[in-house]
Order: structure tokens, then sequence, then C-alpha cells
């Protein structure tokens, strides 16, 4: 299966386009970050992938599909999507939100039976969160939410997922946890579309990367061949050392300070 | 697999909100038998039962007749009318709530009451009898909604927040219009007439009229059920729901036609019962979680629960009965306050 998003262009009614032309795929099994600036369009672009904003022009196929002709219940089986931060109202037990993650299973009007839950439990251990199954929703912390966010996304058994700056919002252990496990949902055969401001996550679990910038792509490819320092430095806008760190030889931005105009 | 051994605590809280709804149906038909011999003329719990019971079986009499028709033609419909309205106000509330993401929502929040008052007022100005005006009553009030709907349209978004302004804006203008025919009411017959209808009260249910709402408002509270498991994910959000699977706007039009039909129906022949569709959906909320699986069916009961007791007071404590919709905001105010107490990390 392949997610392909061809030539999509996206602007506000009387609005100048906020992306225009972008083509890109994504593989089963891939993770493919998107890189760019605020305001650049990602999360704009994102909800076009996952149907939430309607492109003014081009198309998203999966496996040849557009995705503008299927329903909400066949896009919900084949590709999941977990927005940025959510504010939740109402104190759900943490369970009854991940297996809400069924719904485009259960038909118009059935509830979840007791497979379901198991499915919903299976993902919240495979996340490693399996203790919280019982809390309110409302009372768990950030990082733990996007935890359980994601085990609702697995539980909808997608093809493709959709994240929105998943590492923004938690803090720094958090951040490589949670890319750990967008990992491993990788490695079961899940095809990851991401938006990110931290380009070193990228460079650290090689994801391929596609770099946004002034709503055209400017550069796609393995994230070490993009993520340089002339590319860097014309999104960011500021001096940004890309160098390989002797101690992991891993390759890292290291931002500068001063000229911010250039 | 690990799975199975977390499986107890689920199961346990499955068969506890269960219970606890079976309790409220207990609850319910137990009141619903009590306020049946309760009131000026009061009939003994035993002949109560044995007049229910001999429609259906044949029985000797030893009861007198005014005892039966006072149980069966006045109390009986007031009684399935007060539930069915309660049930009503409440389930709407709890869907409108959860539909909305806002625990402070009510069913009128689209307009359905004004446009029902400014049609039941317009009716009696015009000297249209009971049934004009509550076909008048009806039309106002699900056109209200109506209007707001595609108010919302008119602003070109889909953001559930529009639809409360553009409901809002729908009810300001009725209530201006409201305001309009209460002052070109002749004010010693139509303006008390207007202002007792707009009090809201239980007492000129018979079965005639509920004979011709009793299944509409049955078809929509059902319908409405068989919406809980969408209105989980809606109450998450609009963008969630839908990358659940959830055709969102579809979804919020059926709510919305649902909970406008039963809403406008309880109005119609209640007049206007403030509180019970705020109030109701947080007690059941506190008494079964949040989860609508469960809070709906327990909205409806405590609701239909809720009435018939207030209606109680109403027919007993004076000789000149009180409005109900009076008694629904006195009792009403001081219980959402502990409620909102109890939940204030939730709501702020």
């Amino acid at each position: 299966m392949k997610l392909t998003v061809e030539s999509l262009s996206f602007s506000y009614p009387d609005g100048p386009p906020v992306f225009e032309n972008i083509s890109f795929s994504l593989a089963e099994g891939e993770v493919l970050a998107i890189l760019g600036s605020n305001g650049t369009g990602k999360s704009t672009l994102l909800n076009c992938v996952a149907n939430q904003a309607l492109p003014s022009r081009g198309q998203i196929l999966i496996d040849g599909i557009p995705t503008r002709e299927m329903t909400a219940v066949q896009l919900a089986q084949r590709l999941a999507y977990v927005p940025q931060m959510h504010h939740p109202m109402f104190a759900y037990r943490v369970l009854d939100v991940v297996v809400m993650g069924r719904i485009a299973y259960l038909g118009a009007l059935r509830g979840p039976g007791s497979e379901d839950y198991d499915l919903a439990m299976e993902m919240l251990e495979l996340m490693g969160v399996a203790a919280l199954s019982e809390k309110s929703y409302l009372e768990i912390s950030g990082g733990e939410r996007q935890l359980v966010l994601f085990a609702q996304a697995l539980t909808q058994q997608p093809r493709f997922l959709v994240l929105d700056e998943p590492t923004s919002h938690l803090d720094f252990g958090n951040q490589i946890r949670c890319l750990e496990v967008i990992q491993s949902m990788a490695e079961q055969g899940i095809g990851i579309l991401l938006s990110t401001h931290f380009p070193d996550h990228s460079l650290m679990f090689r994801h391929k990367v596609c770099v946004l910038h002034e709503g055209r792509i400017m550069a796609t490819g393995p994230a070490e061949q993009v993520i340089i320092q002339e590319n860097m430095e014309r999104i960011y806008r500021i001096p940004i050392q890309v160098t390989k760190d002797v101690a992991t030889g891993r390759m890292v931005c290291l931002p500068q300070k001063g000229d911010s105009k250039r | 697999m690990p799975s199975k051994t977390k499986f107890p605590p689920i199961n346990q809280g499955k068969t506890q909100g269960r219970r606890a709804l079976w309790i409220m149906v207990i609850g319910f038909l137990a009141v619903f038998l009590a306020s049946l011999g309760i009131g000026r003329y009061g009939v003994a719990p035993d002949n109560v039962i044995k007049i229910l019971l001999s429609k259906v079986f044949p029985m000797v009499h030893t009861w007198d007749a005014t005892m039966e028709r006072v149980i069966l033609s006045v109390r009986l419909p007031r009684l399935l009318g007060g539930s069915l309205v309660g049930a009503s106000l409440a389930l709407a509330g709890a869907g409108f709530q959860g539909m909305f993401k806002n625990p402070l929502v009510s069913p009128d929040i689209l307009g359905v009451s004004s446009g029902a008052g400014f049609g039941a007022a317009l009716a009696l100005l015009l000297g249209m009898g009971a049934m004009g005006i509550q076909i008048s009553a009806l039309f106002f009030g699900v056109a209200a909604v109506i209007a707001a709907y595609f108010l919302r349209k008119c602003f070109k978004t889909s953001s559930t927040l529009m639809l409360v302004l553009a409901g809002v804006i729908v009810s300001g203008f009725f209530s201006s219009g409201l305001s309009l025919l209460k002052y070109l009411a002749d004010p010693l017959e139509t303006l008390p007439a207007i202002t007792m209808w707009l009090m809201g009260s239980l007492a000129s249910i018979d079965f005639p009229s509920l004979g011709s709402v009793t299944f509409p408002v049955l078809l929509g509270c059902g319908g409405l059920l068989l919406m809980r498991w969408k209105l989980n994910a809606l109450s998450l959000g609009d963008r969630e729901a839908q990358s659940l699977g959830v055709n969102v706007s579809r979804s919020q039009l059926i709510i919305i036609l649902l909970a406008t039909v039963i809403t406008a129906i309880s109005v119609c022949i209640s007049g206007t019962i403030g509180w019970v569709g705020l109030v109701i959906p947080h007690l059941a909320r506190f008494l079964v979680g949040v989860n609508n699986n469960r809070l709906l069916p327990a909205s409806a009961l405590l609701g239909a629960t809720a009435l018939i007791l207030l209606d109680d007071i109403a027919r007993c404590l004076s000789a000149a009965e009180i409005p109900i919709g009076i008694l629904t905001g006195i009792v009403g105010t001081p219980i959402f306050t502990l409620m909102i107490i109890r939940q204030r990390k939730t709501l702020s």
C-alpha cells in the first residue's frame, strides 16, 4: 500500500496559497518527517492529507484510490490522525478513549465488544501505558496523553498514521521515547507522516525528510542528505552548524546566536 | 496474553454502571407509582396498584369510581407526559453537551424554547385553541433551530461554536418577538395566559394529547440513544471524531434533528421548563460517568424521575398549583451549583 500526495495546493478563500504543488509518496513502514518554519503550512498539509481540510487543487491517493472518494469510515480504516494538542472536556476513562479507535469497524449503531476492549488494552500495553487504562483521561500528563492517543490510533488498525508535531509538547526524555514508539510502529509496517520542529530527531532516527519552505518543497530525501547547513539556515533564518558529533558519530544541528536577518 | 489479567476492572466497571442504571429504573417506577397516589385526592398505594391491575386482570372493584377516574384519567396521563418531557429534556441536554463539547449547554441552545414560546404566544394572541397553541409552538420551535442551522451555513463554517452563536442570535430574535407579542397582548386575559404558558405546567396533559406525541418522542429518544457511541467520539472533538471514522456533519445534523424534535414536542405539551436539560446530565455524569453509553440512558431515567417528583411538589405544596418551570429553577440552581463545585477541576 502506498500513500501518494499529488500536486496538492491549498489556499483559504480570497487568500494567497498556503502551499502549492506539493507531491510526495509514503510507503508502508516508512517515516516521512515534514520540516519547516512556523506558518509554512505543515499543519494545513497534514490536515489535507488526513481529510480534515479540503485542498484547493490536487489529490491524495491511498493505493490508487482518491481519499476524497472514500467515506469517513473507509478512510479511518486506512489512515489515523493524531492532532497536535488535545484539550479534552470530559473525564473519560483512558480505556474508553482508546476503544473509540474501533468506531470505524463497529457499524452505525453497535458499541464495542470485549474483543474490541482486548485490542485497546493490547495497544495500551504496546505503548507501555497499560497501567493508565482505568484512569481518567483528564488526570494524566501531556506525555501520557500522547501515548494514549497513539494507542487509540493503533486500535484503528490503520496502514498510515499522520502525526502533527508529536514531540512538541513533550519533555526531553519523552520526546525520544515518543520517537522510539513511532519507530516501532513503522517497523510493524505502518507508514508514518509527521511534522516536526526538530531536525535532530530526524537525523537521529534516519527519517525520510521533506523540507517545506514558503509553501513549496525545498528538498526531499534521507535526513543526512537534506538536513544540511544551507537548507537549515534558509528555512530557520539563523546561522546553524550541522556537524558530526564525535562521541556518538551522529550528525547534529547546532543553532548559533546572532544575525537573525539571514 | 497479559491483557486478560486486566479484564476484571473493566467488567467490574461495566456491571457497576449497569447496576446504577437498574437502580434508576426501579427508582423511576417507585416514584411513578407513589406519584399516582399523591395529590389533593389521596389514594392508598394498594388501591393504586389494584386500579392499575384491574385494567389488565378482571378484579372485584373495592374502590369508588372517583378514585379510578383521578388515577386513570387525570394522574396517569399527566405522569406519563411528565416522564416523557423530563426524559426528553435531559436526553437532549446530554446529547447537546456531548456534541458541543460543552457541559454548560442546555437543549434550548439553538433557540427551540424561544421559538416555541413565540409560537405559543402568537397562537394565544390570535385566540387559537389548545391544539392551535401546540402546533404553533412546535412549528416556531423547529423553525428557530432550522434558522440557526442555516445561519451557520451563511457564516461559511462548520464549527460548533458558530452554531452556538447562531443559536444565540435566533434566540435573541424570538425573545424580542415574544416581548413584542406580550406588549401587544390584552393585559387582562391574553398576557396572563402567555405568562402562565411560559412558566410551564404538566396540568393540561391528557390522553388525547399524549396519544399524538408519544410515538415521535419515543422515536426521537430511541434515535438519540442509538447515537451514543458516535457522541462519545464527537465529544472528544470534531477533528478527532472525523479521524476516528465518524461523518461529523451528518452525525451533528442527526443529533440536532432528534434533540430538536423531542425538545420541541416537550415544550409544546408542557410549556417552557428550564434547568432539567442542563442539570440532570450533570447529575447523571456524577453517578455513572461521562461515557454516553451509560450517560444517555441515565439522563433519561433521572430526567423522568426528577420531573414527576417536582410535579408532585407543584401539585401538593399549595391549593393552587405552582408552575413547574418555577420549581425546576428553584431546585435546579442549587443542585447545579453543587455539581459545579464538585467538578470545578474539569470545568476551569
